[in-house]
């Protein structure tokens, strides 16, 4: 039974392997309705798995995955239909123009067609690409192609967005823009995961903070939490998070390059 | 400007062009000696081909045939510089063309230190690498060989020298008209909005059906071009680029002072074509993404294809997927072999092989008639069918997270290469009835076989597609593996058989009762029709569900 106080997410002892090698050892992970979660880690650390297995793309190995209620193995085309994603670089069809490649969004995710036009208009008013949306894709700065895959990712109005570094390229306004309305989803129950290496930004858009590293979640919690689990009393995310990881100590590398 | 930088690029740019011919793009590591082995074994050819020559003349005991011997020597001395010219033209222009489905940036780095002219250079230079160069040292080789034993050593050095020049001017002119082209384009492009698009798509199909009647053409009538060049070039000596060739002619006859001036008149000539390049570069060289603004005024709507009973998602990817093919470069090729198939026939026939009375006689205009009707339509949806999916490349990501289920993936994409080749099969069956007057029984068979086997060969190499897909993009997309191709090639080929089958029999046996004075019941022709029906649509279902199983692994094995 799926209920308003059902988890957006719950991860429960899920194992994903390749062969020999452990993309994300035993994750337990629950996130709540409204949440904003920043997923941090080195790069291989099992980030992109995770999130390609909530969006039902990977199967995990050993455990299960829920999302809004539904098992992500079992529906993965209903999980979708709720799902806004953006991935880390916007490999979006670049022969067609913006208006398009939304349009065709529209289509796959079964809005009608006014709700299309209006959430089309919308968006591209917010974004700053009026003027251009009847461009071809390929013809935009990396800025332009990142709103158009994050207008692809909101448009249908989502329920869980999977957000991979979701404000790289972006001009500030829009950035800002981006941000607000994280927030202003959130508070409308729309559950955020965001995936980045910018620390910043995490410190200071996210709710709470899971840090995985070699495939493990390392910690997990709201920053207080997180400098509590570190011992460091009023740090930032950045040197929680190198500590954490174990690749705190960079002094001796930053020094041999400067030789 | 710098020859270390021009030999630097010219070596970079090579390798670039190299690249992109090989699979394994990533993890290609270039071993030298295969690059030079080739020369090698030009200078190889031309020295056994020249060698061997020369051998004839000196064991020629005959006065006059030796005589003989000589003159046709020198004659095709004399024509070889307009000839490297004509090959040289051909082979950059098909690596022109060979490289504009390329991802990977080959082109000028405009942050590096490098001079306009040093990227020309260099760029002219790297074009000539490869199909060119190796024809060039092959007969280079074997002009000098066969000039030792003919006492010909001075014109044969003059002969290098001039093939060398002509190739110069051939890369030269290509790389002008390569910057010609891209300004002309991107004019075209930036200006002409929604039309660009149509444009670009009946630009691509008309410069390959100009390129393969000109290939077929050649090919057919070398010996014709190689007199022609010899008796010609004399005649056109306005024409700067024969100029080498005619200095080749008045040194042979002893003429030094013609032979100084159109040296050195091909030497300027060469020079401005340089030039000209320089600046053509220069000004349009750098590659500009195209602005086509289609529309700008958004128009939601029901659409045909949903009328047809398609539901929105499968409208949508079929919407996408025609724009793909009417925008994207690489996918081009996919229009080329009908192209080929129609040219290589077609081209020879209209040529020769008629009838006294001008047309085909009856037999061979229903033959040609049914190939007209059938394969065009059938190789394109068998191209269609194994590029279709991995075209998607590293899109995909976006269906696979998009909440479309497999089996409306599989029939957006079987539904958009049915469409389009009925349509084929329909417009060349119309095109063929008026041109080749086949009875109406026949003109129908055509088309109704074309249609059939358009749905069956199109399921059976969609599902190869599926399988074989191939998402890597870099240098080139590369849509399907070459052992799926080859499978789908075998597989449609049998469909093609179990298809035709029954009205192939049904053919056999009317002519049998034909011969032996009987007749065949006519109802029996459209009795095999249904059999036919029947066999593509077993084998269509039999590989729809192939299909449906392969995009299902597929989607859940993106990683």
């Amino acid at each position: 039974m799926v209920t308003e106080n059902t988890p957006a997410i719950r991860l429960s002892g899920v194992r994903k392997t390749y062969g020999d090698i452990v993309a994300v050892e035993h994750l337990d992970l629950v996130v709540g309705r409204g949440e904003i979660l920043g997923l941090l880690g080195p790069n291989g650390s099992g980030k992109s798995t995770t999130i390609k297995m909530m969006m039902g793309l990977v199967k995990p190995t050993e455990g299960s995955v829920s999302i809004l209620g539904m098992d992500a193995g079992k529906d993965p085309i209903g999980i979708k239909k709720h799902i806004g994603y953006v991935p880390e670089s916007p490999r979006i069809y670049e022969f067609l123009t913006a208006l398009e490649f939304l349009d065709l969004t529209g289509d796959l995710y079964g809005m009608g067609p006014e709700e299309k036009k209006q959430r089309i208009q919308e968006f591209i008013e917010a974004f700053g690409l009026e003027g251009r949306e009847g461009d071809i894709i390929n013809s935009y700065s990396d800025g332009m192609k990142q709103k158009t895959a994050i207008i692809s990712a909101l448009m249908h109005r989502p329920q869980l967005l999977l957000l991979d570094e979701p404000l790289r390229g972006l001009d500030p306004k829009s950035a800002k823009i981006m941000k607000d309305l994280l927030h202003e989803l959130s508070s409308q129950g729309v559950t955020t995961i965001i995936s980045t290496h910018t620390l910043e930004i995490a410190q200071a858009m996210c709710t709470r903070i899971a840090i995985m590293y070699n495939g493990k979640l390392l910690a997990l919690g709201t920053m207080d939490q997180l400098r509590t689990a570190a011992a460091m009393p009023g740090s930032g995310l950045e040197d929680i998070f190198l500590k954490l990881t174990g690749t705190g100590d960079i002094r001796p590398v930053v020094e041999a390059l400067m030789k | 400007m710098s020859l270390s930088n021009v030999l630097k690029l010219a070596r970079v740019y090579s390798r670039a062009g190299r690249l992109i011919s090989k699979n394994n793009f990533r993890k290609y590591r270039e071993k030298r000696w295969e690059v030079y082995a080739i020369y090698a074994l030009a200078v190889a050819l031309g020295a056994l081909g020249g060698g061997g020559f020369g051998y004839l003349y000196t064991i020629t005991g005959d006065a006059s045939a030796r005589q003989m011997l000589y003159q046709a020597i020198v004659g095709f001395f004399i024509t070889l510089p307009t000839l490297s010219i004509l090959y040289s033209l051909f082979m950059t222009m098909m690596s022109q063309i060979r490289q504009t489905g390329v991802k990977a940036q080959i082109q000028p780095l405009y942050w590096f230190p490098v001079t306009w002219e040093e990227h020309t250079a260099a760029s002219a230079l790297s074009s000539t690498f490869g199909g060119a160069l190796w024809i060039s040292i092959m007969i280079c080789t074997a002009v000098i060989a066969v000039s030792i034993p003919t006492g010909l050593l001075p014109l044969a050095m003059l002969t290098v020298l001039a093939i060398f020049l002509s190739m110069a001017m051939a890369s030269l002119t290509m790389e002008a008209f390569r910057a010609v082209l891209a300004a002309i384009s991107g004019a075209v492009l930036k200006s002409t909005g929604k039309a660009a698009v149509w444009i670009r798509f009946f630009v691509a199909i008309l410069s390959f059906i100009i390129i393969y009647v000109a290939y077929f053409t050649a090919y057919t009538s070398t010996v014709v071009v190689i007199d022609a060049i010899g008796k010609g070039q004399i005649s056109a000596w306005f024409i700067p680029y024969v100029w080498p060739g005619i200095a080749l002619y008045t040194f042979s006859k002893s003429m030094w002072l013609y032979t100084v001036l159109l040296a050195v008149l091909s030497i300027i000539f060469a020079v401005a074509l340089f030039a000209a390049a320089v600046r053509l570069n220069s000004r349009y060289g750098l590659a500009d993404a195209p602005t086509i603004s289609v529309s700008r005024i958004y128009k939601p709507n029901e659409g045909l294809l949903n009328k047809l009973g398609l539901s929105p998602a499968e409208s949508a990817i079929i919407k996408k997927d025609f724009r793909a093919f009417t925008r994207r470069s690489e996918l081009r090729y996919v229009f080329i072999m009908p192209i080929v198939l129609v040219a290589a026939v077609f081209v020879p026939l209209i040529t020769g092989n008629k009838t006294s009375s001008g047309g085909l006689s009856g037999s061979m205009g229903t033959f040609y008639y049914i190939y007209l009707a059938i394969l065009p339509a059938v190789a394109m949806s068998m191209t269609l069918g194994i590029s279709l999916v991995g075209s998607e490349g590293e899109r995909l990501w976006f269906l696979a997270t998009s909440p479309l289920t497999v089996k409306k993936f599989v029939r957006a994409k079987f539904f958009f290469q049915a469409i389009l080749c009925t349509a084929m099969a329909l417009l060349f069956g119309v095109i063929g009835y008026f041109l080749l007057g086949p009875t109406a029984r026949y003109a129908a068979t055509g088309i109704v076989e074309a249609v059939i086997l358009v749905f069956a060969a199109g399921m059976v190499s969609l599902s190869c597609g599926i399988a074989g897909a191939d998402f890597r993009e870099l240098p080139r997309p590369r849509m399907i593996r070459t052992e799926w191709s080859l499978i789908s090639t075998v597989l449609v080929a049998i469909t093609g058989l179990c298809v035709l089958l029954p009205v192939l029999a049904y053919d056999a046996i009317a002519t049998m009762g034909l011969l032996s004075g009987g007749s065949v019941n006519g109802a029996f022709l459209y009795l095999a029709w249904l059999v036919s029906g029947a066999i593509g649509l077993g084998i269509g279902y039999i590989f729809y569900g192939i299909s449906i199983s392969k995009a299902s692994k597929l989607m859940m094995g993106l990683e």
